[in-house]
């Protein structure tokens, strides 16, 4: 139900994990400013990226392997840049602003990602994720069978996430034989 | 039993990243490995590393706000022309976004894929969590989002946290004392107070109320535009006053009042519950989704779009039929900038949401599409019809 963008189950999901993923987060960078910058950027990539959620065999090992990607890549970062800077005593900031700037970004490139879309594509999207129509009223209302729906929303969603791929936004795809639900 | 070599390296990037002593080297190794794990057993042993307690989340608005933003990144946002333009200029606009956006396709392929993006030079940063607070003694403390703090107020406990203030009353109070939010442009806050009503205050705005609420009935004051859950109290009635004279009279309830001096009307909005709005001597029953709108007379408005008067409340800008100098004054608001009109104002609607969080070129992009062009010259936007 998640990958064809059903927005109250991602935020059972939102809240079943953040109790847990925060104290993690938070023992490995130490610092609390960081802690919620990387908490969104977590949930973003898992929203996102869906379609995994529903093809992994274990959706909670998937949701840490990402917390962990985001998280030591930061920490890859800073330890980059405080070598760069020569600070000994480093005090880490959340650069909100950068925060915000990369937020415009990512957002930015999904738009653009939407507006390549093929027109019935397109207008399908439009009408689940503005209007949040259900895929049986889409398919109601444009005159298609409720499946061309489903799969229209499943390949725009791969389409924005390609996108975003080749942006850098996204991890690629580095396993193949990884997602099989038996 | 013997111990694999992979595992004996994993065990000692988890201990190193754990005690911080981990290189920029060696941060980057755990995470590749940890992406790369097939069978996922690595994760699963990292997981458990540093597995603890679960965190009680506390910060419900925040945690929530998180979310929506999250699911706003992938609404589409559209906007387009009224009908009243030109038919010709209609399809010049439609063959500006194809155009546009091919060569702007064209554009991005020639950068490196993984660059991180580079900022445009002139570009405004959005709104955050920043306001004043003035105390009784007239003492003035500065509010942000970093900011964690408690001061007494008579017998009153004042704490901030984040962007959220919250008075507690812990005894009986002899005199009044009066505390003003104040946000600035570009700036927003909420505040718990001392009943428990919680009040959301946009860019712009102010609050004034007690520390503590002593009277037969609860009263503060407005100014530019706030939301209001109040807390029930049957005994004591909430009174808001805004603008010249208007009074929402409020009985366990939650409604937005937008009473910005620069916008054609004063708006009271009810989402639940029951308020009376009066100025002098006209008064007015709304009942949930109808909205009060003060001229020089009072109309009352059913079925009104609550989604878009809550919007900023949620962070998100809604234009649903909005025109394009309403959409300029909440830009205006929200970025703290001035908007300069190089001709005359062409009457163009929008419609669709864009989040509040973006910085002022990523709201102007979805903007453009209408025909309309933005220039950014520091603090000031130009805009060419």
């Amino acid at each position: 139900m998640i990958a064809q963008g059903d927005e109250a189950a991602f935020g059972e999901l939102f809240y079943l994990y953040l109790p847990r993923l925060k104290p993690m987060i938070y023992k490995m960078v130490k610092t609390e400013a960081v802690v919620n910058d990387l908490l969104q950027e977590v949930f973003m990539h898992l929203w996102l990226d869906r379609e995994k959620l529903v093809d992994v065999e274990s959706p909670s090992r998937w949701i840490f392997r990402i917390m962990f990607n985001r998280t030591l890549n930061w920490l890859e970062q800073q330890a980059v840049r405080s070598k760069a800077r020569q600070q000994f005593n480093g005090e880490v900031h959340s650069n909100e602003t950068e925060q915000q700037l990369a937020f415009a970004e990512t957002s930015r490139l999904v738009q653009q990602a939407i507006a390549q879309l093929p027109p019935q594509a397109k207008s399908v999207y439009i009408l689940s994720r503005q209007k949040g129509m259900k895929a049986q009223e889409i398919a109601d209302k444009m005159g298609l069978s409720l499946q061309t729906v489903k799969n229209t929303l499943v390949r725009a969603s791969k389409a924005i996430r390609e996108h975003l791929v080749r942006h850098g936004i996204l991890l690629p795809l580095l396993l193949l034989n990884f997602f099989s639900r038996q | 039993m013997t111990i694999m070599p992979n595992e004996n390296r994993l065990n000692y990037l988890l201990v190193q990243v754990r005690e911080g002593k981990a290189t920029s080297a060696e941060y980057g190794e755990l995470r590749d490995m940890l992406y790369a794990d097939q069978s996922g057993e690595m994760v699963a042993q990292a997981t458990s590393f540093f597995s603890g307690e679960e965190e009680v989340i506390t910060e419900d608005a925040r945690y929530r706000h998180m979310l929506q933003q999250i699911l706003a990144i992938d609404k589409p946002t559209i906007v387009y022309s009224s009908a009243r333009r030109p038919l010709l200029r209609i399809a010049a606009a439609v063959l500006l976004l194809i155009a546009g956006a091919g060569l702007y396709f064209i554009l991005q392929q020639k950068q490196p894929v993984h660059q991180p993006a580079i900022a445009q030079i002139q570009d405004v940063a959005p709104g955050s969590n920043k306001a004043v607070l003035t105390l009784a003694d007239g003492s003035v403390v500065t509010l942000d989002s970093a900011g964690n703090r408690e001061l007494q107020q008579g017998n009153t406990a004042v704490k901030q946290l984040g962007g959220q203030l919250q008075y507690d009353v812990q005894g009986n109070s002899g005199n009044t004392s009066y505390n003003t939010l104040t946000t600035p442009r570009g700036g927003q806050f909420k505040v718990k107070l001392p009943d428990g009503t919680m009040v959301w205050l946009n860019a712009a705005s102010t609050i004034r109320y007690p520390t503590a609420f002593v009277s037969n009935e609860r009263l503060v004051e407005v100014t530019g535009e706030a939301y209001f859950d109040v807390a029930a109290d049957a005994r004591k009635p909430f009174l808001v006053k805004a603008g010249n004279g208007t009074m929402v009279k409020v009985l366990g309830t939650a409604f937005n009042i937008n009473a910005y001096t620069d916008e054609e009307s004063l708006n009271t909005t009810l989402l639940s519950g029951a308020v009376q709005v009066s100025r002098g001597t006209s008064t007015v029953l709304l009942h949930p989704g109808q909205q009060a709108r003060l001229t020089s007379k009072m109309e009352v408005v059913d079925n009104v779009d609550l989604d878009k008067v809550t919007a900023w409340k949620n962070g998100v800008f809604n234009f649903e039929g909005a025109t394009l100098q309403e959409v300029m004054r909440q830009l205006q608001r929200w970025y703290n900038i001035e908007v300069v009109f190089e001709k005359d104002v062409p009457s163009i609607h929008f419609f669709g949401e864009v989040s509040r969080d973006m910085t002022l070129s990523g709201v102007l992009k979805t903007l453009e599409e209408s025909g309309v062009k933005f220039k950014i010259e520091g603090h000031k936007l130009v805009v060419t019809p």
